[in-house]
């Protein structure tokens, strides 16, 4: 079977370079075209993609997602910084403006912006002759200390402090929900959601920034004149100004117009509103997205600077601009490839298969260091570069396929996780692994037959290795002698003891409050927190939805349903780490109570369907807690925080208390809110973990086996890649990152691409130890051949990847960091635990240079 | 790892495997072993058991003997507790039927009534731990109750027009019946006086006993019928006096067999009323009204409150000052037996429905934000367990 194999290979690399030129002209054509495709790639934010959508929980959300949105809900807060309470006309009059403001933002539900500016929020109060309600501000407001007076006193009446005004009364609120666009379209939903980020800015600007832009056309832009001010903003774009889209709405009114920035002059002007008091918080979906999209624009940024790195690495080690340059083309070419195929095959790029060109790139480097070392090796000992080529395939293309292979599984397993975003993830990563088999072993030896080494790398390459270097390795190579293998032994039973004992308290989910997609100190968090402690209202909720579908008319009329609602609300406010509930039934009863003169003693829930038809206020749909009729109905759990623990403990509690109160004819079904989607994607992630461990440690165990048909070099490969996937665990409890989708397959990842190093230096081993080597002496010659171009591999992918951990996206920072860490960790195991072990499981061969290892 | 492969080897060089390699194999083992624990599920951290919070349940009604503190709220839960800072717990109820308690009084120093929505009354006499029920107005089954006539009408229900509106045109005292008994709210409870205790609440509903609470009968009449009754006291002539909605005041010189209207002092409703221990008496109410009568009802003056929110619990402190609780977590003070009220502490969103002084400077109050001890003059502070 080998000997058939090794007439493939040569038959293969016979056939690469005897058609290189025709080769050459076809691979070139798929590169332009896949070029070409490139240019159509989508950015997506990928929300819905994080989720497990098969989930029990998740199906409850879909079912319910038209009716109880709320999730596109804006939050702008106005923070008075200045003296006193926000009863001053300067910080009223922003707040004013900002509520006007917030009306324009295209897609917003007009008749449900509330702030105290608006006419919904009214204050009621109780009079001998019965209720009194009329609008928190006067309809003619003009800021004199009376009415300064009576706007606290009337704001004191709304019952809005903590909702709508903050309770240290610093604060204002303007809170509104976006109306999806048709989604259909994405190109239509991306341009929705530019304008409503651009507004959101405009807004943030209007009160913080000191000055103002205008931009108005340089010449003429039919139906617009040269001069016209086609958008004011508050955002210095700087060079980045002729990258920049203008939505200008024509004189005649219409749909607006696109402008390009490069066709508008800039003029600054003082901004008339800036005042150095106040503060703007924006909080909600579209922010989010806004915020996340700008960390994608960074990612290339990270890209250029591992790409730096690794040419500067690469000639350091190559000595050779034109090897450089071939090792970087050929490790773009497969991520320029399948970025190309992503339109393709109608994948976008997401906060988290944007990483994957990183990994690939690093890979490719990797392995076209390499061949382009095998290839130089042989032309420095005067091989002509087309026989040097042919020589470099064959010797790499067997051990190079499997690495990449086993990579290809290593990522395919990560498909098993049920998420799609994860499960693209794997397929973006896998399908990259496999083009690299064609760009990396087909494409790279035809380009190097052209090749002609310059001569002073040849030059370099005749020195003999440095003497340091040298000791280095023969000191290195010591493990493999049984006496220091023990020592190895111990250190990594020290080692293992500390992290396993570590690892046990690496939590599942995220950690801290805010969004996890950005890092704590970011300024949505910094809103986010703002804004979460100064007013009563979360943004962590559970929503429990209650289904009440046959009873006859309104099913908040049945005392049965309330009471259960009713019931769960008090439960739910008992269960540690629960902030606040809210439901139809609390409020319906403050509606009793409100027409029983405010006495807290009517505050109930009456059995009669007559007695609760007087709280029917409270089951208005347009409140968004029930649907028509309420045959569902939601209830809200606020919780403290959104830890992976509390997640779990919370929902929990829910499903004991739906357990222990079953009613006729309603169902309790968990669960929506980030909460719900958090408990459903950290049950996913958390099921997933071992399946995922078992499948790849499986995968691995069977293709070591198939490749070097000795149980005793597959223990080799496969204990320290174990050990360094317990250490990185350790790592992330060690560092607060917690087990969730983004940090799930980076065990996968990290073992799948850190088995090659193992692969590599054994496959080396194997070939000495068959001439009858004993196993110290054949570790020795593979590191003093292969153990510079392992260090140097682990050294550029760890680089590669370690360049996310400055993303202003805190998953991918915490990607980078745990890549980088098994990358490097990994490499450290294969030269030095593997050898230990080795050096123990081929003992028995010291002294009978016997047969060949077991037939193959 | 390939079982036959292992197993082929290890019958070819035993001796080699025991002897040789054991300290690799045992690595792998201890390996194998770590990463099967580092891998299991993990225990999650432990959490605080869910309780009733004192300060996540409406609390409406407080009372206290000796040390012993009880509080009553929504969904027919007794919080019990030996000292106001904590630790509070649940009493047992018997049977639980979940309607919200709106007043708590101890009769002597270890039996307790405790009354509520439906018309629901509890007894304990272990001061507190354990309730049996001795009044419950079951509600009629909507099917039944229609083809009975017992249901109110559609437009009635609880909103503040009581369904007896009818019954005021009747004639004659004597001509007057009561409307059937629904499961109306009891708001309040009074007594002992004389040996009899009064239960009174919504819709002119009143309950008198004279065996302690273990038995209850039904007071009607048509001078009070048509409004919620919110307190009743004792003048010292012994005549009882009832305050309730819509500026209701009723007198009884019989001990509450008959009752007949006071002329009216204010038309909003009172929510409770006090004898002070000047034996001056005090109505509180809507909007920060709160009037006092030195001769026993016949006159009120009102007297002078800082604020206008709506006042509904009033206790007096062992010094002798009165303190009134209400909307927007009002607390007022008199120092001058009810004369004038000032107001120590700034509000808050939260209402304000009972109030039991504990010392010169410390209350307990109780409230839709659940029980806070509150210091007068100093910092508020929570009553956490």
């Amino acid at each position: 079977m080998k000997s058939f194999m090794r007439h493939c290979v040569d038959g293969i690399s016979n056939f690469l370079l005897a058609w290189r030129h025709l080769l050459s002209v076809l691979f070139l054509a798929i590169t332009v075209f896949f070029g070409w495709s490139a240019t159509k790639v989508q950015l997506d934010p990928g929300f819905l993609k994080m989720i497990p959508i098969k989930h029990e929980y998740m199906r409850t959300m879909m079912d319910y997602m038209k009716n109880f949105s709320g999730a596109n809900t804006l939050l702008v807060n106005l923070r008075w910084k200045g003296e006193g309470d926000i009863y001053n006309a300067p910080f009223l009059d922003a707040m004013r403006k900002a509520t006007d403001d917030v009306f324009l933002i295209p897609g917003i539900d007009r008749t449900h912006v509330s702030s105290i500016f608006t006419p919904n929020t009214y204050y009621i109060e109780i009079t001998e002759d019965g209720f009194k309600g009329e609008p928190v501000v006067p309809a003619r407001f003009s800021a004199t200390p009376e009415q300064l007076d009576r706007v606290r006193h009337n704001v004191s009446l709304s019952g809005q402090i903590g909702l709508l005004v903050a309770n240290d009364f610093k604060a204002a609120l303007i809170r509104a929900d976006l109306q999806e666009v048709d989604t259909g379209d994405p190109a239509k939903a991306e341009v929705f959601y530019r304008q409503v980020m651009n507004r959101l800015g405009d807004i943030r600007g209007r009160f913080e920034s000191k000055t103002e832009y205008r931009y108005a056309l340089k010449a003429d832009l039919p139906p617009f004149k040269a001069g016209d001010v086609v958008a004011e903003g508050y955002v210095d774009y700087g060079w980045m100004l002729p990258y920049q889209t203008f939505f200008a709405v024509p004189p005649g009114g219409g749909e607006s117009v696109p402008v390009k920035g490069g066709l508008v002059k800039v003029e600054a002007v003082d901004n008339p509103d800036y005042n150095p008091d106040i503060e703007v918080n924006i909080i909600g979906f579209a922010q989010l997205l806004a915020d996340v999209i700008g960390g994608l624009v960074g990612v290339f940024v990270f890209f250029a600077l591992a790409f730096g790195i690794t040419l500067l690495l690469l000639f350091l080690y190559s000595r050779s601009v034109r090897l450089t340059l071939v090792a970087l083309v050929v490790a773009l070419l497969p991520v320029l490839w399948l970025i190309g195929i992503l339109p393709l095959i109608g994948f976008g790029i997401d906060p988290m298969s944007i990483l994957v060109p990183f990994l690939i790139f690093s890979i490719g480097v990797s392995h076209a260091v390499q061949m382009t070392n095998a290839w130089r090796n042989e032309v420095v000992a005067g091989a002509s570069s087309v026989d040097a080529s042919r020589a470099a395939f064959r010797k790499l293309f067997i051990p190079g396929a499997v690495a990449l292979l086993t990579n290809a599984l290593g990522f395919a397993v990560i498909m098993l996780i049920d998420i799609p975003i994860v499960h693209e993830l794997g397929i973006t990563a896998c399908l990259g692994v496999l083009l690299m088999i064609v760009t990396n072993k087909m494409i790279l030896p035809i380009i190097l037959s052209h090749v002609r080494l310059e001569a002073s790398s040849r030059r370099n390459s005749l020195k003999p290795p440095g003497t340091l270097q040298m000791a280095i390795w023969r000191q290195m190579a010591k493990c493999a002698e049984p006496r220091y293998a023990l020592g190895v032994f111990a250190v990594c039973l020290a080692l293992l003891a500390v992290t396993t004992q570590m690892s046990r308290s690496m939590v599942v989910g995220d950690s801290g409050t805010g969004a996890p997609e950005l890092r704590q100190d970011s300024r949505y968090n910094h809103d986010n927190r703002a804004i979460a402690s100064s007013y009563n209202i979360g943004t962590d909720v559970l929503s429990v939805i209650v289904e009440a579908k046959n009873f006859e008319g309104d099913s908040c009329l049945h005392y049965p349903v309330v009471n259960l609602i009713d019931r769960f609300e008090l439960y739910m406010r008992g269960v540690d780490g629960v902030r606040s509930v809210t439901g139809v039934a609390g409020i319906g009863k403050l509606v009793i109570s409100a027409f029983n003169e405010g006495s807290p003693r009517w505050r109930a829930l009456p059995r009669s369907e007559v007695g609760l038809s007087t709280g029917s206020r409270a089951f208005d749909p347009n409140l968004g807690l029930n649907i028509e009729g309420c045959k569902a109905i939601q209830v809200l759990v606020f919780t403290k925080d959104h830890e992976g623990a509390t997640v779990h403990h919370v929902v929990s509690e829910a499903k004991r208390f739906i357990d222990a109160n079953p009613v006729d004819g309603v169902t309790m079904r968990l669960a929506s809110g980030n909460i719900g989607v958090m408990a459903a994607t950290n049950e996913a992630v958390e099921s997933a973990e071992a399946k995922m461990l078992l499948a790849i440690f499986g995968a691995l165990a069977l293709l070591c086996l198939l490749t070097f048909r000795s149980w005793r070099a597959t223990l080799c490969v496969l204990v320290p890649l174990t050990m360094v996937s317990i250490f990185c665990n350790a790592l992330m409890a060690s560092l607060g990152i917690g087990l969730k989708v983004a940090t799930l397959p980076v065990v996968a990842l990290g073992v799948g691409v850190g088995v090659d190093y193992g692969i590599y230096l054994f496959e080396r081993i194997q070939h000495d130890l068959a001439k009858g080597l004993p196993f110290n002496e054949a570790f020795r010659e593979a590191m003093l051949q292969r153990g510079t171009a392992a260090v140097f591999t682990a050294i550029t992918m760890a680089i590669g990847v370690g360049t996310w951990t400055l993303s202003a996206l805190k998953f991918q920072a915490d990607m980078g960091l745990l890549l980088s860490f098994m990358f490097l960790v990994n490499m450290l195991g294969a030269i030095c635990l593997l050898p230990a072990l080795g050096a123990w499981l081929f003992r028995e061969r010291e002294g009978a240079p016997a047969a060949a290892p077991r037939a193959i | 790892m390939s079982a036959t492969a292992a197993t082929a080897v290890q019958s070819r060089s035993a001796r080699a495997v025991s002897v040789g390699r054991w300290p690799a194999l045992a690595f792998t083992a201890i390996v194998a072993v770590a990463a099967t624990y580092a891998f299991s599920p993990r225990p999650s951290p432990a959490f605080a058991p869910t309780v009733v919070h004192p300060d996540g349940l409406l609390v409406t009604g407080l009372a206290r003997s000796g040390a012993r503190l009880l509080a009553v709220g929504e969904q027919g839960r007794i919080l019990v507790a030996d000292d106001a800072r904590g630790p509070w717990h649940e009493a047992k109820v018997e049977p639980q039927r979940g309607s919200t308690l709106t007043q708590v009084k101890f009769i002597d120093d270890k039996t307790a009534i405790a009354v509520g929505h439906d018309g629901w009354i509890l007894r304990s006499t272990d001061g507190g731990e354990s309730w049996k029920e001795t009044f419950f107005i079951e509600s009629p089954k909507p099917d039944a109750a229609a083809d009975a006539g017992l249901s109110p009408p559609p437009d009635a229900g609880f909103s503040a027009e009581p369904p007896g509106d009818t019954a005021g045109a009747a004639p004659a005292e004597s001509g007057w019946t009561p409307p059937p008994l629904q499961p109306d709210p009891l708001l309040g409870i009074a007594g002992p006086f004389d040996g009899r205790l009064f239960a009174y609440g919504g819709f002119g509903l009143m309950l008198s006993s004279t065996d302690g609470g273990q038995s209850w009968q039904r007071v009607s009449a048509e001078a009070i019928s048509d409004h919620h009754l919110y307190g009743i006291v004792r003048a010292a002539d012994r005549s009882l006096i009832v305050v309730g909605e819509r500026g209701l005041m009723a007198r009884s010189s019989d001990g509450g067999q008959s009752w007949s209207k006071l002329p009216p002092v204010y038309d909003g409703s009172f929510f409770g009323a006090l004898v002070l221990p000047s034996k001056a008496l005090l109505a509180y109410g809507m909007r920060g009204n709160v009037y006092r009568s030195d001769d026993d009802g016949k006159t009120w003056q009102k007297s002078t409150t800082p604020v206008s929110s709506s006042l509904f619990g009033g206790n007096v402190s062992p010094r002798g000052e009165i303190v009134l609780v209400g909307a927007g977590s009002v607390i007022l003070v008199s120092n001058d037996d009810g004369r004038s009220f000032t107001q120590p502490l700034p509000g808050n969103p939260h209402d304000l429905a009972a109030v039991l002084p504990l010392t010169s400077s410390s209350l307990l109050t109780a409230g839709d934000g659940g029980l806070q001890l509150t210091q007068i003059g100093g910092a508020a502070e929570g009553a956490q367990p």
